[in-house]
């Protein structure tokens, strides 16, 4: 590696050296490197001829907005656009802060925004030849905007209160009729599912996980039993239980059905957060809470300050794992009725106008939820990265 | 080699201990300890592995808890009151073998933490203190680093900057350089015996022998949970009075 990096070769031969050292080192490596490539070839041949010669794409742009928004009235459509550029400029905000000082180069970012953006472009016209760049220069005004003078810290509340703002743009009456939570769907209702989700079930975690390791029995006891049952229970069981059951609790029977799965999905995606980060907590040497409470720090701040900081820092990967396995499992609300991506797609599929196009239907999607998640794994590797003290 | 003796006797009492008992479960880790150290007094304790040392020095700020006897630190009993604990952990530093840190925060950072949260010192008032320290033990260009990215030597030579920047009266030291590469031990004990200088009081577990005869005003020495002997460094090293510490010299001095 580093002899390959010093030696003043040009870029072919590096290249050759590259492979040598790494895809043809010894006979059995030779052999594996030349069946894998077999085996891609013919994959990427085979979904190539599919894709270029049979498969009718012109399923995808007839549904697009179905895809991304399910059945939210056209007319209202104002609501979501509104909520993609405030988005838009936030992300621009966020992506701007976290790169002080750095080059521009968090593509996957960016990516996932514009894929987002361009989502709704269902027929070229007025208001979305107009809303389109406006939505890419809020990314890029926030970008410079964010880099020149916020904090992350700052934009994390930002966040908050850009989640807050889409809740109510995108439902609450200001005249002209709103839009009932029963007519989100598609990607928007996915994403506010996740969205809920992972950001719910994180102080909930965190909180189950304390309370488990607590000195005191009956915390320990009852943040124990909650863990594990709800482990114990698969998700789709979960919703069910989430909508027969919160009524109850919280009285009354008109309870948002969405209000209800995301209080399934929270406390579900919880449980397992608690547990990973549990792991981090006992993973902590005991040296560090020592040395805080010899120091004068209370309880409490050793545990905010040293405990939690660190056990979360060592458990980011599991955690974001976590996140994008909530993502994709926001798919099974199909269960309770929920319009999200994947039931959405089912049902264009089921239409009689569409018949035999699963095939692209689901390849489609499941680009989606791959860019998505790739976006969030990789925003997870720059967090790791950034975390490192130990360089 | 021996420093100039100090009158002590007038001194207040620092750490007062009587009887001191502590038991993890049916195991006796300290019978009967009883010992006095006054203020401004240096002492270092000695004895063989698993004599207690460690469990002793813990007791003092609480890190372990005794079950019968006395402790009273600068006046303040150690009992279960939080308030008494809290104020004697405020007065009392301690610097452990294995330093530490707080691997997420910056050197500056672990340094200031302490007076930021428990004193409320403003940053700025804090990271001076913290710089001022840092001066003191000789790494002020380490300031913003991350105390992974620092030799073993200079870690511990932050964890008594973190410790002394709560202004202790007293401060405990278990072993700081046990974890050390021989080259690294000197600087971490040059430090030291600054402080021991300074006034300050210290109780220090550690077998550096030239740290103990040029500085300590006394070694105690342990075993099997007991305080088997007192006396001044140059009586103890060249005249140690009992058999055990006749024996555990002999092993240490590997003759
Ligand atoms: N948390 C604990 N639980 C049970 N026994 C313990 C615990 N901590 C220490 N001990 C025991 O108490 C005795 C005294 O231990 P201590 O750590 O005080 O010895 P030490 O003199 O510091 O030894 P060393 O030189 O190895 O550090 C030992 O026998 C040890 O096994
Ligand atoms: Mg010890």
């Amino acid at each position: 590696m580093q002899k390959t990096l010093e030696t003043p070769t040009p870029r072919a031969s590096r290249f050759q050296l590259w492979a040598q050292e790494n895809l043809f080192s010894t006979p059995l490596n030779s052999v594996l490197t030349a069946l894998s490539s077999l085996l891609i070839l013919w994959v990427v041949y085979s979904l190539s001829v599919w894709a270029f010669t049979q498969a009718r794409w012109a399923v995808i742009p007839a549904n697009f907005r179905l895809l991304m928004i399910g059945p939210f009235p056209i007319e209202q459509i104002w609501r979501v656009w509104t909520v993609l550029i405030v988005v838009s400029l936030t992300a621009g905000l966020h992506w701007g802060s976290a790169a002080k000082g750095q080059p521009l180069v968090r593509w996957p970012f960016i990516t996932a925004t514009l894929i987002a953006l361009f989502a709704l472009v269902t027929q070229w016209g007025f208001p979305l030849s107009i809303l389109v760049p406006t939505a890419v220069l809020a990314v890029f005004a926030g970008f410079f905007f964010g880099r020149a003078a916020l904090s992350p810290r700052a934009v994390n509340f930002t966040w908050l209160g850009v989640f807050a703002f889409a809740m109510i743009v995108l439902s609450v009456d200001f005249g002209q009729g709103g839009v009932q939570t029963r007519d989100w769907g598609g990607l928007l209702l996915t994403m506010i599912l996740a969205v809920v989700g992972i950001v719910a079930s994180f102080p909930l975690g965190v909180a189950l996980a304390i309370g488990r390791t607590s000195q005191y029995p009956i915390i320990s006891a009852i943040c124990t039993v909650f863990i594990e049952v709800v482990r114990g229970t698969p998700l789709v069981v979960v919703f069910f239980i989430a909508q027969l059951f919160v009524p109850l609790l919280l009285g009354g029977s008109n309870i948002d059905a969405l209000f209800r799965a995301m209080i399934g999905i929270t406390v579900f995606s919880a449980a397992y957060l608690a547990e990973n980060v549990r792991g981090g907590l006992q993973s902590l040497p005991s040296g560090q809470i020592e040395a805080a409470r010899a120091l004068g720090l209370t309880g409490t701040q050793t545990l905010l300050l040293i405990v939690l900081p660190q056990a979360l820092k060592a458990v980011v990967p599991a955690l974001v794992g976590q996140g994008i396995a909530l993502f994709k499992d926001t798919s099974l609300v199909y269960i309770i009725g929920l319009k999200e991506l994947t039931t959405i797609t089912n049902s264009i599929r089921n239409n009689p106008n569409f018949i035999g196009t699963e095939k692209e239907l689901f390849f489609t999607i499941s680009v989606i939820y791959f860019i998505f998640s790739y976006a969030m794994s990789s925003g997870a590797r720059n967090l790791e990265k950034r975390l490192n003290t130990n360089r | 080699m021996t420093q100039p003796l100090k009158d002590l006797s007038a001194a207040p009492v620092a750490i007062q201990a009587d009887h001191v008992n502590k038991y993890y479960g049916s195991f006796q880790a300290l019978k009967d300890v009883s010992m006095q150290v006054k203020q401004g007094e240096v002492v270092v304790v000695i004895g063989p592995s698993g004599s207690g040392k460690s469990t002793f020095i813990r007791c003092i700020n609480r890190l372990e808890e005794h079950q019968t006897g006395r402790i009273v630190v600068g006046g303040v009993e150690l009992t279960n009151d939080v308030r008494n604990i809290d104020a004697i952990r405020k007065d009392v530093g301690m610097v452990f073998q294995s330093f530490n840190l707080f691997p997420h925060l910056t050197v500056l950072q672990n340094i200031t933490i302490a007076p930021m949260r428990v004193k409320k010192l403003e940053k700025a008032a804090a990271e001076k203190v913290g710089m001022d320290l840092l001066e003191r033990v000789g790494i002020p260009e380490q300031a913003s680093k991350f105390p992974g990215q620092l030799s073993g030597g200079q870690q511990q030579r932050v964890a008594i900057a973190r410790a002394l920047a709560m202004q202790p009266k007293i401060m405990l030291f278990d072993e700081p350089t046990s974890a050390l590469d021989p080259e690294m031990i000197k600087e971490v004990l040059d430090v030291m015996k600054e402080l021991a200088t300074s006034g300050i009081t210290m109780m220090c577990v550690t077998h550096e022998m030239g740290f103990a005869r040029e500085v300590a005003d006394r070694i105690i020495f342990f075993d099997k949970g007991q305080v088997i002997e007192e006396a001044t460094p140059d009586d103890f090293y060249n005249n140690p009075k009992t058999d055990r510490a006749k024996l555990f010299l002999s092993q240490i001095l590997g003759h």
